[in-house]
């Protein structure tokens, strides 16, 4: 059977993709200054929209009760309203995995998720490309697209880490001793010979069974890549900038063994590993999957609530559900706050790692009760490095696509695209 | 008239221009949208004896989507002919947009042609069917004459231009086109105009084939069908397609007599040409059962659950009934095994249940069990979801895929897993002198043989590398210096920041103790440092001689002269550390796990640095009369005894003492060198890839081995990087078909049969006796799979899968991950008991029996026995209606406020007045009730344990406030009360000897003597003050809980102890069998007959993960049984209506079915919801968390219901023998069940033949559940496979 292209090029590109990334990085960005990062935040379920989008339109709005915690924050944000994620009536599976896409993946291929974008444009040198994080195993039976956010071009969905410790230990942890790097190299060239020989294997396959034998490959080249970052760590530049926390100094930070039982304590506990992963500047994109797309945990711990998420977010119109429903949202915005707290007085150089950083917080669907795509809630916070107006509300034209949105995300983190999911044109973020 | 079928084989045996026998069929591939889709079979049946016509599975879209995709649909094979269109989707610009242009089309037909053109196949180019004259039904797109012709411009210039035959089925269809295609705005055909497109199609590939067989005849490939079918025979097979015949293809019998006007009665005005509602169309049925066969399992479920029509005029029941059998009569006349194909799954990957029990196999095959070793896969590996166990379509689902994360984690879980099992017998020591330790401070005391630092203050420590994982043993030899027996130093052992053991130093300067100490290290580089703390003694210890004066130095009064201060010493001599151990120390007592209580001696509140000797020895003398004992002021020269200085310092840490692993079976006995690494890597090698590795695969696995060896690395570095190639290698994480070149159906080897048995049963890898039938070659023998199927079933593995099985069936595994009980409701029960992971070995322990001992399947839901403990029997056995809990005390004289609606309540209040007699008046809202008295005299003399006080009352200001004054006796208090709603029928209840008044003010209170006239209707709140134990009377129990806690709530004057508590009810005996005696292992229970308990229906599993945190939700429920037992679906609850109607009422005014009856008063909710609720609704005795109660939210359970089919229940029992009457729908789901876990793939309509035959083998056998799985495992798909996908698709 014959090799054909697409083999080749998948089989044999791996190191040559791998290098022009960081050549390619080094040109779009001074390196004095700090970098760019990107972070994601999702929120199941939806809000209620009359509680979540703020009074006012520009510069000159109002924080809604949802997002009242982020008063102290006001400059800092930027809401958009009037998104619609791909179409007005769909489901809590679809729009969650629409969320960063554009377009869901039930049942059929779809985009590439902006983070997973982003993070090849610019995470290409730091140790974790791209930090996954979760809260919630992946839901069972028909339900699993609605566990994820993040996906990959060949339709992959790729995994939030739900343990702490785990997550911590692949950021920090295995980089540090000599003996690490030495056992780095070795498996670095068992590695190599085994992928070698898969190739073999892969040739009597039928092409279903060959598209799934190529993750294997990916897998092994990307392993390799963050081998040769162990062996060979990337050098800084003399004068270059440095992030204000070595990753080295972190380790007195390592989370606990088991997963906390408070969901508070869970969630900031993730939190903080990705303040950590970008203040240390080891990852620059982080996506947090603040539990899954039908997440019926229980809030039972919050005052005035007494069900769990999904149920309120169904909320029928009843007013007492709608105050749970309310109070719930909030708690996820003051998870935001705490995090947009932390880093805006983490300083780098002049600015904060919050002014470096464009943070997308939502989710992708309105509200439980209508399982509307119309009108998701939808807020960046931080400035990107400068390039983001901040402090406004951003009312796009009923129906917008949230596509549109997307694609002026990815435009802002310098991905070069015209296009994305169902874009049909850009929202003006600038 | 002619029939199609033999019309076919005329035509072929007529047109056959080479012989057929003897030569082998050439491929043909069809690639094309889904115009070919609907050709292609007949395509095939036409050229069925002279080719293999496949197509590309699903629609080959847009030339841009061909391009890029036509390279693997074209690679499998060796095609002699590939007939190929793009245009449709281009044309109207599906899915593609404004991309669709003909300049982008012509580029990408130019790069199909390129790849097609490599192939060496004879090529033929169709040119696109005319476009609908309207606009096009989906897309609203219109496309002109003009617009398809400069397409099909194009694709002819390209054809041409690269020397490609041409079909052109445009030219074929344009003049007909009026005549077959489907609507004006619909670009499909009608079957005539599909037979006709087919006969075509045919045609060119017949003529390309003899083309290519008759060397040098020249004839062109697009030659006219006409020149190759007689005129005859074309109008004589049309006629016969168009009109239908009696081939396969055919007409099902009856439906135009009787079906047909029935549809067009009562459906068509919705489903026709114009209107096609839900996109159906129903007046356009080909009846043809097996290939409309999606569209014909709707209309049978929409007219069985009689949700079409939707509005009058509706079909009689006669109508209903007679559409209904008709259908099913036809289904059973279809035969389906002209559809049987083995599916296909997409390279099967280990997921992490498979993964982890074949590396745990792997090294040790009876190393089974999860305990086994201490590799926390679950930590490491991240959940797959449903890919953990195959069910549904998981294997083929997009989270189980190899990532880069995910390899990382294999890789160090390899890492780790190598090295314990190679190296656990090679054991390091490492020793220090304590002076060479590290300590926290600059200036260490220096003892003739050791060092000597201060408690709570110094410490010393090593840092040393720990190379692999595993037990290791401290051994060090130290002391204590103290000045008497009130305070010694006690020796804490850290692992980095983590206290692993602790000990008292009772040995003495002249008998040092050796202190040891089993401590679980992790590899990896780590600090063990050992610090003294100030610590007490115990009695016993305080007999001990105290250690005579340092030698030289001053007597301790204190250690001052010593510039050291007062305080207890430690002094160390040396450590050492040895391991990781092979075997546990023999004087190891490993039961004694983990001690809690070793470091809290009885605090003796007298040691403080502070006490000067007088309060020193006042303290003493109060303690010896405490005690009892005489404390030992003596300087004694007497032993002390040996327990006290060679002491196992038990680890502080939770453990279990687990003896280390064997050292894999592999290593041993191999010796050393190339050939031994040969035979190890050959060996493991197969096991590891399933199969037997050759000369190949082993050479290249020795060369790590060897470059390894070459490095100066030991044999077993070597073979530790040999292994490590072989654990990270495609072969071990994928089942790679080995035969996988053959693209129809095959058989499967024994290897590959050993395989599917091993992770269908086991979710891991074969054993050795597998591996030994399938070296014999015996695994295709159905009664060996037989055998295996019992074998495996009954096997400790099989036991794990039936948990494992059960899990992801019955939807549990989600209970304490993301659906919890509330645990504020539940803190005292749920939470207290940790009932969470017994419910979970209580389900798998109960599927496991039905599986592994053959018991008929409907016991799943029947059965009249259970798999409990004692704390399981007593959870259920108590099983209760939880009321707020609240907490008070009323001991002494207090004031108890309770916060409550306004209203009208009964209150009753159980007196419990110890065992003199006491004298209380009690004051409800300001008003006495009852004046003290003097119990014994007003009860006759006879103290009955309690009495209750019964009254009623009006509420206004949204508290009850009760108060007790006793008269300075402290014992009297309110053991409980009970708060409820007055029944109002109560007036009429003349035989009650019960007088309820509602009354806005106080009445006189009824004592009543016998507890068991308490009340029990309508209880709101019901709550156990004052007893410290358990209360039954009569039918109620209070279950006392937490005491000495303070509660805000309650304002309480006196000083007493607060109790919370809850109120249970008794249930009925529910067994006959004797309860387990222990908490050990989940015993078989028999139940009464009159139980509801037997069966999944009366798990804590099921019944709380079909709850609300804090609520039962009937709807869940009764989805639960639709779907996971009868494996029915319902379809999306549409957008939901705001419910406004009826929220502003107070909730506790209407129970929850009362609120769902409104819910399904809604026409377009009833028609879902009458078929679920009721199943919930009998399942409302069972609350939240799965105990029994007769009264929710102040009311009875009402557990009746009218199920769809009409049969009526009250309780959990009858509606679980209302579910068991449908016996096939039961088995159908089961065998769908199991075989969807066997193959790891979404069934097809293609397994239907499969499932048919295990449901009626089932009937015929009383659904024993061995037949089931033996079925499943000799089954056609599991037995076979393909490497092809075979997906019908439309656009």
């Amino acid at each position: 059977m014959k090799q054909t292209r697409r083999t080749m090029l998948r089989g044999l590109g791996g190191a040559v993709i791998g290098l022009p990334a960081l050549e390619c990085f080094g040109e779009v960005t001074d390196k004095t200054q700090a970098p760019v990062r990107f972070g994601a935040m999702f929120m199941p379920n939806g809000v209620n929209p009359p509680d979540w989008v703020p009074k006012g339109v520009g510069e000159d709005f109002e924080l809604s009760p949802i997002l009242s915690p982020l008063k102290d924050h006001h400059s800092n944000i930027t809401v958009v309203s009037n998104l619609m994620n791909e179409t007005p009536s769909s489901d809590h599976i679809k729009l969650t995995s629409a969320f960063l896409c554009g377009q869901n993946h039930v049942g059929q291929k779809s985009e590439a998720s902006i983070d997973h974008l982003i993070a090849q444009k610019i995470g290409g040198s730091s140790r974790v490309p791209h930090l996954r994080l979760g809260t919630e195993p992946p839901r069972a039976q028909g339900y699993l697209t609605c566990s994820n956010v993040s996906w990959n071009e060949d339709n992959v969905l790729l995994a939030p880490e739900l343990n702490p410790r785990v997550a911590f230990d692949r950021m920090f942890r295995d980089f540090n001793s000599p003996e690490v790097r030495r056992k780095a190299l070795s498996q670095r060239s068992i590695l190599d010979a085994v992928l070698d020989r898969s190739r073999s294997l892969s040739k009597d396959l039928s092409s279903y069974d060959k598209g799934k034998m190529d993750q294997y490959f990916s897998s092994i080249r990307e392993l390799e890549e963050r081998l040769d970052k162990i062996i060979t760590p990337p050098a800084r530049v003399a004068g270059g900038w440095t992030p204000s926390l070595s990753a080295n100094s972190t380790m007195k930070l390592r989370p606990p063994e088991e997963v906390p039982d408070n969901a508070e304590v869970y969630m900031d506990a993730l939190i903080d590993i990705m303040i950590l992963g970008m203040w240390t500047d080891t990852t620059r994109v982080a996506t947090l999957m603040m539990g899954h797309g039908l997440s019926r945990k229980n809030f039972s711990f919050l005052d005035g609530v007494n069900n769990d998420h999904h149920v309120t977010s169904h909320h029928r119109n009843d007013p007492q559900l709608l105050r749970e429903y309310q109070i719930i949202s909030r708690w996820h915005v003051q998870r935001l706050q705490r995090m947009m707290d932390k880093m805006a007085v983490i300083d780098e150089g002049g600015r904060s790692l919050l002014d470096n950083t464009l943070m997308l917080f939502g989710a992708g669907m309105s509200q439980g009760n209508t399982h509307s795509g119309v009108n998701i809630p939808i807020l960046l916070a931080g400035k990107a490095g400068g390039g983001m107006k901040t402090g406004r509300h951003i009312q796009a034209a009923q129906n917008t696509q949230h596509s549109n949105f997307l694609l002026s995300v990815l435009q802002q983190m310098g991905v070069e695209r015209d296009r994305f999911g169902m874009s049909t044109s850009t929202v003006d973020l600038s | 008239m002619m029939s199609l079928g033999r019309f076919l084989a005329a035509f072929i045996i007529c047109l056959m221009t080479r012989p057929l026998l003897g030569f082998e069929k050439p491929n043909v591939l069809i690639i094309g949208d889904s115009i070919s889709i609907n050709y292609t079979p007949i395509v095939q049946k036409i050229l069925a004896d002279e080719a293999n016509v496949k197509r590309v599975p699903g629609n080959c879209r847009f030339s841009a989507y061909g391009a890029e995709h036509v390279e693997d649909w074209a690679m499998d094979e060796k095609w002699a002919v590939i007939h190929f269109n793009f245009g449709l989707w281009d044309w109207y610009g599906w899915q593609q947009g404004t991309k669709a242009t003909p300049k982008n089309y012509r580029r990408n037909l130019e790069r199909i042609v390129g790849h097609l053109k490599a192939t060496g196949a004879k090529l033929i180019f169709a040119t696109t069917t005319p476009p609908c004259p309207e606009a096009e039904g989906s897309s609203r797109v219109l496309v002109t004459p003009d617009r398809a012709k400069e397409f099909r411009d194009v694709a002819l210039s390209v054809m041409k231009a690269n020397g490609i035959a041409v079909n052109d089925l445009h030219g074929t269809m344009f003049p007909v086109l009026a005549k077959h295609q489907k609507a004006a705005n619909d670009v499909h055909f009608k079957p005539s105009g599909r037979d006709l497109l087919a006969v075509e199609v045919a045609a060119s590939i017949r003529n390309a084939l003899n083309r290519e067989a008759v060397a040098g005849e020249q004839r062109r490939a697009s030659e006219p069908v006409g020149k190759i079918l007689t005129a005859a025979e074309k109008t004589r097979f049309l006629q016969s397609a168009v009109h239908g015949g009696d081939g396969p293809q055919s007409r099902a019998a009856g439906y135009d007599e009787q079906i047909a006007p029935l549809l067009k009665q009562n459906c068509y005005r919705c489903h026709n040409e114009e209107t096609h509602q839900g996109d159906i169309r129903l007046d356009n049925l080909m009846a043809d059962l097996a290939r409309e066969r999606e569209l014909w399992d709707k209309i049978e479920e929409q007219i069985a659950t009689n949700e079409m029509p939707p509005e009058k005029p509706f079909l009689s029941e006669d109508q209903r009934v007679k559409i209904i059998d008709w259908i099913s009569a036809q289904k059973d006349n279809v035969d389906w095994s002209a559809y049987r194909q083995p599916g296909h799954v997409t390279l099967p990957m280990l997921n992490r249940n498979e993964y982890e029990n074949t590396v745990r196999a792997l090294f040790n095959e009876k190393h089974f069990q999860d305990d086994d070793t201490h590799f926390d896969f679950a930590k490491t590996l991240s959940d797959d979801g449903v890919g953990d166990t195959g069910f549904g379509s998981d294997r083929d689902s997009p989270s189980l895929a190899m990532t880069s994360a995910r390899m990382e984690k294999y890789v160090r879980i390899t890492e780790d897993v190598l090295d314990y099992y190679l190296y656990t017998d090679e054991s390091i020591t490492y020793q220090a002198e304590a002076e060479e330790m590290k300590a926290t401070t600059a200036v260490l005391t220096p003892t003739e043989n050791g060092v000597m630092i201060k408690a709570n203050r110094d410490s010393l420590y090593t840092r040393w590398q720990y190379p692999r994982t595993g037990w290791y043993l401290i051994n060090v030899k130290a002391w204590g210096e103290r000045i008497d027996n009130r305070a010694c130093a006690e020796m804490v052992i850290y692992l980095d920041r983590e206290e692993v053991g602790q000990v008292r130093l009772l040995a003495t300067r002249a008998q040092p103790g050796n202190y040891r100490c089993l401590v679980w290290i992790e590899k990896g580089y780590h600090t063990l440092r050992f610090r003294p703390q100030r610590s007490g003694m115990t009695q016993e210890e305080s007999l001990l001689p105290v250690p005579p004066p340092f030698p030289d130095k001053p007597v301790i009064a204190d250690f001052n002269d010593l510039g050291l201060g007062t305080g207890v010493y430690m002094c160390m001599d040396k450590m050492a550390i040895r391991g990781p151990l092979t075997k546990l120390p023999q004087d190891f007592n490993r039961n004694e796990h983990y001690r809690e209580g070793l470091t809290g001696p009885p605090a003796r509140s007298v040691i403080t640095q502070q006490n000067t000797p007088a309060v020193e020895r006042d303290n003493d003398l109060a303690w010896e009369k405490q005690t009892g004992l005489t404390i030992n002021r003596e300087v004694s020269h007497e032993e002390v005894p040996s327990h006290y200085t060679d002491v196992w310092v038990l680890p502080l840490v939770k453990t279990d003492f687990s003896e280390p692993p064997p050292v894999a079976k592999l290593i041993v006995a191999e010796g050393e060198g190339s050939s031994a690494a040969r035979q190890v890597i050959s060996r493991f090698g197969k096991r590891a890839f399933r199969r037997p590795v050759n000369a190949e695969d082993i050479d290249f696995f020795l060369k790590f081995y060897k470059a390894e060896v070459a490095t100066g690395a030991g044999h077993r570095a070597g073979l530790k990087a040999a292994l490590f190639a072989i654990m990270i290698s495609p072969d071990f994480f994928y089942r790679i078909p080995q035969t996988s070149t053959a693209t129809r159906e095959r058989r499967l080897d024994s290897f590959e049969m050993a395989s599917r048995l091993s992770y269908f049963l086991w979710n891991s890898m074969p054993d050795e006796e597998l591996f030994r039938l399938a070296e014999a070659g015996k695994l295709t023998d159905p009664d060996v799979i037989d055998g295996q199927v019992i074998r495996m079933l009954q096997t400790a593995q099989g036991k794990r899968m039936a948990g494992l099985f059960a899990r992801e069936w019955l939807g549990y595994r989600e209970l304490g991950v993301t659906i919890k009980p509330d645990d504020t409701l539940f803190k005292n029960t749920y939470y207290a008991r940790n009932v969470e992971s017994l419910f979970k070995n209580e389900t798998a322990a109960f599927v496991n029996h039905i599986f592994a001992k053959n018991r008929p399947l409907e016991e799943l839901i029947t059965a009249d026995y259970v798999f409990w403990n004692k704390e399981l029997a007593q959870y259920y056995g108590e099983a209760s209606e939880v009321s707020e809990i609240l907490a008070a005390s009323i001991h002494g004289s207090p004031e108890v406020k309770i916060a409550v609606a306004n209203g009208t309540y009964t209150l009753q209040l159980l007196l419990y007045e110890g065992w003199i007699s006491r004298s209380a008046e009690i004051v409800i809202e300001g008003k006495t009730i009852r004046k003290a008295y003097d119990q014994l005299k007003e009860q006759g003399g006879t103290f009955r344990y309690g009495s209750v006080l019964r009254h009623t009352l009006t509420v206004t200001d949204g508290n009850i406030e009760i108060e007790v004054k006793s008269n300075n006796d402290p014992n009297t208090h309110i053991g409980g009360l009970i708060l409820s709603k007055p029944p109002s029928r109560d007036s009429t209840d003349a035989g009650s000897e019960r007088k309820h008044q509602v009354s806005d003010g106080l009445r006189p209170a009824q004592i009543l003597d016998n507890e068991s006239d308490l009340d029990l209707e309508g209880v709101i709140k019901a709550i156990n003050f004052g007893q410290t134990k358990d209360v039954q009377i009569g039918d109620v129990r209070f279950v006392a809980a937490a005491a000495n806690s303070t509660v805000d709530a309650v304002t309480n004057k006196a000083a007493g102890d607060v109790y919370s508590g809850e109120y249970a009810q008794k249930i009925p005996q529910v067994t006959v069998g004797p309860l387990p005696e222990t908490n050990d292992d989940l015993s078989k229970v028999q139940l009464s007959v009159n139980s509801s308990r037997g069966g999944l229906l009366g798990m804590g599993s099921i019944l709380t993960v079909t709850s609300h945190p804090t609520r039962t939700s009937a709807v869940d429920r009764g989805l639960w049984v639709y779907e996971k037992l009868f494996g029915k679906h319902l379809p999306d609850p549409p957008i939901v209506p705001a419910l406004d109607e009826g929220t502003g009422e107070a909730g506790a005014s209407r129970t929850f079915r009362e609120v769902l009856e409104k819910h399904r008063a809604d026409r377009q909710c009833a028609s879902c919801h009458n078929k679920i609720d009721p199943i919930g609704f009998g399942l409302e005795n069972f609350d939240p968390i799965g105990r029994w109660r007769n009264i929710d939210g102040g009311k009875s359970i009402d557990a009746t219901g009218v199920l769809p089919d009409g049969g009526t229940f009250n309780g959990p029992r009858e509606l679980k023998q209302n579910l068991v009457k449908n016996k096939a729908d039961f088995y159908r789901n089961m065998a769908q069940t199991v075989l969807t876990y066997a193959l790891g793939r979404k069934l097809e309509f293609y397994d239907r033949p499969e499932v048919d035959k295990i449901v009626k083998q089932l009937i015929a056998t009383d659904g024993h559940s061995h037949e089931l799985f033996k079925m499943v495992a000799r089954s056609y798909p599991f037995t076979h496979a393909s490497s092809t996908k075979f997906v019908e698709e439309s656009k």
